[in-house]
């Protein structure tokens, strides 16, 4: 009896939050649905990280030049070869996934520090191509014109989502979409082979765990996805430069997801809508932005490993004994 | 031509294989990639000028006090971040030290300002000539310094009690503890040592160029890249990767062209790994 109560109790819960999502255009302002709309593309980027981080314990910092590769792809596509959104959007999942492979099959062999350090040169070498190829990329001015997608609708033609409130439901239909997929790929035999490997990747081994395929598996995905928010993030923007495959699009997803808590789906969650809202309201300390996320960065992994999620998780318990003590 | 793109990477290689010397102790001993590296060599770039350029201290007294305070700076740092990390896995640290190094750069960005300034050398601008070699004064004098460096950290690692100690530590930590050596103590040092070797890179280098708030992002993926060329935690790998690193990219930007020498590195160190993973001269 009880059981039914809580799930139906839950049920209830879920509903009215995928219906505040729905409505929430009509709630806020513009200008907050665009902090919306980049926060749910970071949510996507450090949900694909956390994959690394938090389930496998490997660490990637390349993240900003996947996000740039699938920016960029999406762009040159519909730029210059004036592709539409929907072939874009999937060019870029997969050229992403692909180049993550040929680093991921080259690195994952040897131990975790390679990968590291081959993956944030990897970053650094993307970047500095990006500014020099000007032919291709356009140099530091980037690519400008990017056009907003469009959407195929039965008896009304094409709908141009050029507007925050179209866009804000193609980014929730997304991040949507990352989590649940994440959420299920946690869920299998895939991913609870991901937290073995992160637990301990000797005795992973010895009980015929293939380590090192499923690091590749857990990096493809991880860049597949860091490519799809840059693809979400260029036809929004409609103008991308190399500015986007700086360190500090690697950073900020590290900090969301260490702040948020390792190894959980709520976690990177929490701390990306938490760390893209907050500096906004915040304007008087925008010099001293990038400072502040360096040392809450450092402060937390010294004191709060596990991140927020950990304290939720507390107190969670804590109301949830009171209940049932009574 | 050929002789004069040697000696520049020969330079430029000295200062990679100081950085990387710095880099592969840390992570040799402490099991800590240490993404402030750039930042520390920032630092003493900065300390630099401050004492040089803004109190007018005479140049080689500036250099040696920017040094020194970056060491016991360092010393801090590793007191009060990485000590309670002690047990904490490889990626943890590692974010830790990432989160450092954004806090250190852009805490100068905001305060100084993100400019390049010029830290002035006594003997500016005077050349030598040897055959078709054309070498500055500053050449000659920094490549000088940063030898001198390697053979006083050969002399402080191979004659000394505390870099017995050293030594003992890096070969087995437990060991060494129930020989009686301070192994905090030693972590400290030698996280205070990697960042000196850096401070010393950056003075140099900063001097040589120009001193900027971004100016060890490059420098610490040129680090990167010679420590694992060398295989982490060998100090005479970082040293020649420093060297073949510096020389092969000023071959390529000599005969290739100056954008892409920075890509060259990387590629040699992915080949590298795919044919010999554990660097040249790793165990």
């Amino acid at each position: 009896m009880k059981t039914i109560n809580t799930n139906y109790t839950k049920m209830i819960g879920y509903s009215l939050f995928t219906l505040g999502l729905i409505a929430l255009p009509w709630v806020i302002d513009i200008y907050q649905l665009h902090i919306m709309i980049i926060a749910y593309i970071f949510v996507i980027l450090s949900l694909s990280l956390n994959l690394m981080v938090g389930y496998v314990g490997q660490l990637p910092l390349c993240q900003a030049a996947f996000f740039g590769i699938g920016a960029y792809t999406s762009a040159l596509l519909s730029v210059k070869l004036a592709i539409s959104f929907w072939p874009c959007i999937a060019a870029s999942f997969l050229v992403s996934a692909f180049v993550g492979f040929l680093i991921g099959f080259v690195t994952l062999r040897l131990a975790g520090h390679f990968f590291v350090l081959i993956t944030v040169s990897f970053a650094e070498i993307v970047h500095i191509l990006a500014k020099n190829l000007e032919e291709i990329t356009g140099g530091p001015t980037g690519i400008k014109g990017i056009p907003a997608p469009t959407l195929p609708v039965p008896f009304l033609g094409q709908l141009t989502l050029d507007t925050e409130q179209g866009y804000y439901y193609l980014v929730l239909i997304f991040t949507a979409l990352t989590v649940y997929l994440i959420w299920r790929l946690m869920r299998s035999l895939v991913g609870k082979n991901f937290v073995a490997i992160r637990e301990n990747s000797d005795l992973a081994e010895a009980v015929g765990i293939n380590t090192f395929r499923y690091k590749l598996i857990a990096f493809i995905i991880s860049m597949g996805f860091s490519g799809l928010a840059g693809s979400l993030y260029a036809h929004y923007a409609t103008l991308i430069c190399p500015t986007i495959l700086s360190f500090n699009y690697t950073m900020t997803p590290l900090v969301m997801v260490a702040i948020g808590g390792q190894g959980t789906i709520l976690g990177p969650i929490i701390g990306a809508l938490i760390f893209t809202a907050l500096p906004e309201y915040f304007r008087l300390l925008a010099q001293y932005r990038l400072v502040i996320l360096g040392m809450v960065l450092m402060v937390t992994i010294v004191v709060l490993p596990r991140g927020i999620k950990s304290i939720l998780d507390k107190v969670y318990e804590k109301i949830r004994k009171k209940w049932s003590g009574r | 031509m050929l002789a004069q793109q040697i000696v520049n990477g020969l330079t430029i290689g000295s200062f990679y294989a100081l950085m990387a010397i710095g880099l592969t102790i840390i992570f040799g001993l402490m099991d800590v990639i240490n993404f402030a590296h750039g930042e520390f060599y920032m630092l003493s770039g900065f300390l630099t000028l401050l004492f040089a350029s803004v109190f007018k201290i005479n140049w080689f007294l500036s250099v040696l006090m920017a040094v020194a305070v970056v060491f016991f700076f360092g010393q801090m740092c590793e007191k009060l971040i990485l000590k309670p990390l002690r047990d904490a896995s490889l990626l943890n640290k590692a974010l830790s030290m990432i989160g450092l190094s954004f806090f250190l750069k852009n805490l100068i960005i905001a305060s100084v300002g993100a400019r390049s300034h010029d830290v002035v050398f006594p003997q500016e601008g005077v050349r030598l000539r040897f055959g078709s070699v054309l070498v500055t004064y500053e050449q000659v004098w920094f490549m000088g310094m940063a030898f001198l460096v390697f053979v006083l950290l050969y002399v402080l690692l191979y004659w000394t009690r505390r870099g017995k100690a050293m030594r003992a530590t890096f070969q087995n930590k437990e060991a060494a503890a129930l020989m009686g050596v301070d192994i905090h103590k030693m972590y400290s040092w030698t996280f205070g040592l990697g960042c000196l070797l850096a401070a010393v890179a950056g003075s140099l280098l900063g001097t040589l160029y120009m001193v900027y708030p971004a100016m060890g992002d490059i420098v610490i993926i040129k680090s990167f890249i010679v420590a694992i060329m060398g295989g982490m935690g060998s100090i005479p790998g970082a040293i020649c990767g420093g060297f073949t690193l510096g020389v092969v990219e000023s071959l390529a930007a000599g005969y290739i062209s100056s954008e892409y020498k920075d890509v060259v590195g990387f590629l040699i160190v992915i080949v590298l790994l795919l044919v010999r993973p554990k660097g040249m001269f790793g165990k």
